[in-house]
């Protein structure tokens, strides 16, 4: 039926006004108003309440448009003067429907040849803050909000420069999300971006819940606990990554970005590494590192060496770790298990409550249950000592997925430890290193600058040398512009 | 995943490198030691000179034939049928070589770490990465090759923790077993050098093989060098009887160390060299089931691949026992020897039988 009124609108040459009624009917938020040009012929002015800002579109586009004559309004050189922002013209009721639906608000009549469209947004949206997951001492402390305009304008006043450029898409057959890729023109390299582009255009799905739905549809290894783009709602960052050569994905809807392509250790750097001196960008960065390897391993080598080899631990502690385990009635691995479940499961809780309770449950739990444990012989007093630091250590990964990634991981570590001992420390970590070596971000090594082995780059990896040796940007981006300026700024 | 066999004569390097030092530096010492007593190192000296000669040969005979791997390059020699079988014994070869690996590797984990856990629970754990990366490729074992050279300078750091214990009169006079005996025991040494002749398998995958040979003889001097400090340490820290009644002198170098916090480093260092090996045997394992698929044309497909995995984890519980064992490991020798003299005589043949010598010659100019 909407077919065949279709070809009648096109035979006719008039705009099939009904066709558009039918289209909003049951919709409540669509205000159709209707109006008589020239006191004869019936017209109506369409628009999505609450996306549209009311006031400007009565001043510049309702009263302009009444005060002109169909005749006017049927010559597009008239209908284009109107005053407002923008004024584009439909000629099919399909794009006037996909641009209602966009926010614009349309003038149509089946007097006319085509619908009027203006664009006047106005849509309520949070203010600019902080991102809560993302804290920074010395940086900026703005973040992205939901609104991609918005998102793309801040990315643009950061970067003052038309060579910031846009991909724009829209994805989700029912949703029609708009989705931006941002790169720098003449650093990214534009065979990764056409290769990104032609990806992510290439997402069939009825709509999108958030970014992450595009991160799992594009990347290579979909079963990998690891996180393939970087996720921030920080403009310094996303900036950051603009200038190393990366390329940023923003989609309408959300204040996360996802940056590619990265690598590994880019999940381990925060902002504030780069705004103190190397040294304390450094100095930063170490505990990061250690905590990476404790969050794995730590639980593990417990569960190990009190389960095979005992006559590991100094002669000084095998005592009070033989008395504190006598009491337990569980296995090292239970007794691991429970914990460290318990752990995760006051994690969840601190999250998800109110920042107050969330606060409060975290001191019950660490405090109360931890010492009713120990008192009540469930566990051991150093497992308490391990799992504490192993929960501090991963809440220095800067990175949320990739601390969820870690927190993962070392499950896998307890029970391959549980099972063999040290070998099954050593084959996970074989293991775990062999998929990250095989593992890529948009065709970039992930493991890189470790393996493949680039010294250029391990400038900026366990350590931060002084600005001055961070002249380039890094190999993972595969920029043609390899040098970020002379001496990096400095002189 | 194109291209994911393509490496760089680099990458081929420390491929060979890896493999030869592997496994091979675990049991050398005690093994020499019962045949040449303190001159292991003179041995080792000897052999690395033989062995930096195959390789040169090898490295002629591949540059011959350019962008061509052994299985081609038989078949060029002794015609379709005969260099078809000589083709499949050579892949024969490379599985008695993955399995004699895994066979030993196993034992060695049970006697050291895991003495009650079954040989054939350990074998899947200990070739766990082997079993990933083999299925992505080339690339990704070379890759992973890189993490493994970390294991070097921590073996070497270690060896200088404890440099003062050591005694050179043990390995005094120099030259005591006499020539003939050093001549004879380059047989037992050899195997320590056993993965220089990987090469001939992977060498169309190599992207700069302009660079192949000089890399290739690196390989075996750093293989060589790193042998002889191994040697020259576990004799002058031992001394010839002590070192003679041991199996893994390797292992009982990283018990000598006293840690004033942590007892027992030796499991720590272990578990480094755990990689060392698991690597070792991974390049085995990835040459041998890149040839079942060259020679005999096998698609990549997960039901084979269980297959072969399934089978090797089984093979390598024929041996009963590290004796048993080193019985295979002794085959392993032998027949790498052979292979060895049997490349040898291949550049020999090349020379009268010039067939694809010539064209390739041709397309070339």
């Amino acid at each position: 039926m909407l077919r065949k009124r279709r070809r009648k609108d096109k035979k006719t040459d008039m705009f099939d006004v009904a066709f558009i009624h039918e289209r909003f009917m049951d919709s409540p938020d669509i205000i159709q108003k209707e109006v008589y040009m020239d006191r004869l012929h019936e017209a109506c002015f369409i628009y999505v309440q609450g996306l549209v800002d009311k006031d400007l579109v009565q001043r510049d586009f309702i009263s302009p448009i009444l005060k002109m004559s169909m005749e006017e309004l049927s010559d597009p050189v008239c209908a284009k003067n109107l005053p407002c922002r923008e004024v584009t013209l439909q000629h099919t009721a399909d794009e006037a429907v996909n641009s209602i639906i966009d926010g614009n608000t349309v003038f149509v009549s089946k007097h006319l040849p085509f619908a009027i469209s203006c664009t006047l947004l106005h849509a309520e949206q949070r203010s600019i803050e902080e991102p809560a997951t993302e804290k920074n001492v010395r940086g900026a402390h703005d973040g992205f909000i939901e609104a991609l305009s918005v998102n793309i304008s801040i990315l643009r006043q950061r970067i003052k420069n038309d060579k910031l450029k846009f991909k724009m898409l829209t994805l989700g057959e029912q949703t029609r999300q708009k989705v931006a890729i941002a790169y720098l023109d003449g650093i990214a390299n534009m065979d990764i971006v056409n290769n990104l582009f032609d990806k992510v255009s290439r997402i069939k799905i009825d709509g999108l819940g958030a970014i992450g739905a595009i991160e799992q549809s594009i990347i290579s290894h979909p079963n990998s606990l690891f996180p393939q783009f970087l996720a921030t709602e920080r403009p310094d960052r996303a900036v950051a990554g603009l200038l190393e050569g990366g390329i940023l994905l923003l989609m309408e809807g959300t204040p996360v970005t996802l940056i590619a392509p990265v690598t590994f250790i880019s999940f381990f750097k925060a902002m504030d590494d780069y705004n103190t001196q190397w040294i304390h960008g450094t100095f930063l960065r170490m505990p990061r590192m250690i905590a990476l390897f404790t969050a794995v391993l730590l639980p593990a080598f417990y569960v190990a060496v009190t389960s095979y080899h005992y006559y590991t631990v100094p002669l000084i502690l095998l005592i009070p770790l033989a008395e504190s385990r006598i009491k337990g009635p569980f296995p090292p691995i239970l007794e691991v298990l429970i914990l460290e479940v318990t752990i995760e499961a006051v994690r969840e809780a601190a999250v998800r409550l109110p920042t107050y309770i969330g606060t409060a449950i975290s001191v019950f739990a660490v405090l109360i249950i931890g010492q009713a444990a120990v008192q009540a012989g469930i566990v051991s007093n150093l497992l308490i000592v391990i799992v504490a630091t192993t929960a501090i250590a991963l809440f220095t990964i800067p990175q949320t997925e990739m601390s969820l990634a870690i927190r993962t991981l070392r499950f896998g570590f307890i029970l391959a430890a549980s099972i063999f001992g040290i070998v099954g420390i050593a084959a996970c970590l074989g293991l775990t290193i062999a998929h990250l070596v095989t593992m890529d971000s948009l065709g970039q090594p992930y493991f890189q600058p470790f393996i493949p082995l680039s010294f250029r780059d391990l400038s900026d990896t366990l350590f931060r040398l002084p600005r001055k040796n961070m002249g380039w940007r890094p190999l993972s981006t595969k920029t043609k512009n390899k040098y970020r300026g002379k001496g990096n700024g400095r002189k | 995943m194109a291209g994911n066999n393509s490496i760089t004569s680099k990458q081929m390097a420390i491929f060979t490198f890896i493999t030869q030092t592997g496994v091979g530096i675990i049991t050398l010492p005690a093994v020499l030691v019962k045949d040449v007593g303190h001159d292991g190192w003179i041995s080792v000296l000897m052999t690395g000179v033989v062995a930096v000669l195959v390789s040169t040969f090898i490295m002629i005979l591949l540059r011959r034939y350019r962008d061509k791997n052994i299985y081609d390059i038989n078949q060029f020699l002794f015609g379709r049928l005969i260099g078809f079988v000589l083709n499949c014994l050579l892949i024969l070869y490379l599985l008695l070589a993955a399995i004699g690996g895994l066979c030993i590797f196993t034992k060695f984990m049970r006697i050291t770490l895991n003495p009650n856990t079954p040989a054939w629970v350990l074998a899947p754990l200990i070739i766990l990465p082997s079993i990933y990366l083999v299925w992505n490729g080339l690339k990704p074992v070379c890759r992973f090759l890189y993490f493994t050279l970390t294991a070097y300078p921590v073996i070497i750091l270690y060896m200088l923790l404890i440099h003062n214990d050591l005694q050179i009169s043990f390995i005094l006079p120099i030259g005591e077993a006499g020539l003939l005996s050093l001549l004879t025991s380059i047989k037992t040494s050899f195997f320590a050098f056993i993965g220089l002749e990987l090469i001939v398998f992977l060498y169309p995958e190599i992207v700069d093989p302009k660079n192949a040979f000089k890399w290739h003889l690196f390989a075996s001097l750093i293989s060589l060098a790193f042998f002889l400090m191994v040697i020259l340490f576990t004799t002058t820290l031992f001394g010839p009887n002590l070192l003679g009644i041991q199996t893994l002198p390797l292992f009982n170098i990283f018990r000598v160390y006293n840690s004033p916090i942590f007892e027992r480093v030796d499991l720590y260092l272990v578990g480094v060299w755990f990689m060392a090996i698991v690597s070792s045997l991974g390049a085995y394992i990835f040459t041998a089931y890149f040839s079942l698929q060259k020679v005999f044309g096998l698609k990549k497909s997960k039901p084979l691949y269980i297959l072969y995995f399934v089978m090797l984890i089984l093979l390598s519980q024929i041996a009963r026992d590290i004796n048993e064992a080193f019985q295979v490991l002794e085959i392993v020798n032998y027949t790498g020897i052979g292979v060895s003299i049997f490349l040898v005589a291949c550049l020999s043949i090349s020379f009268f039988r010039k067939k694809g010598v010539k064209a390739q010659c041709k397309t070339r100019t």
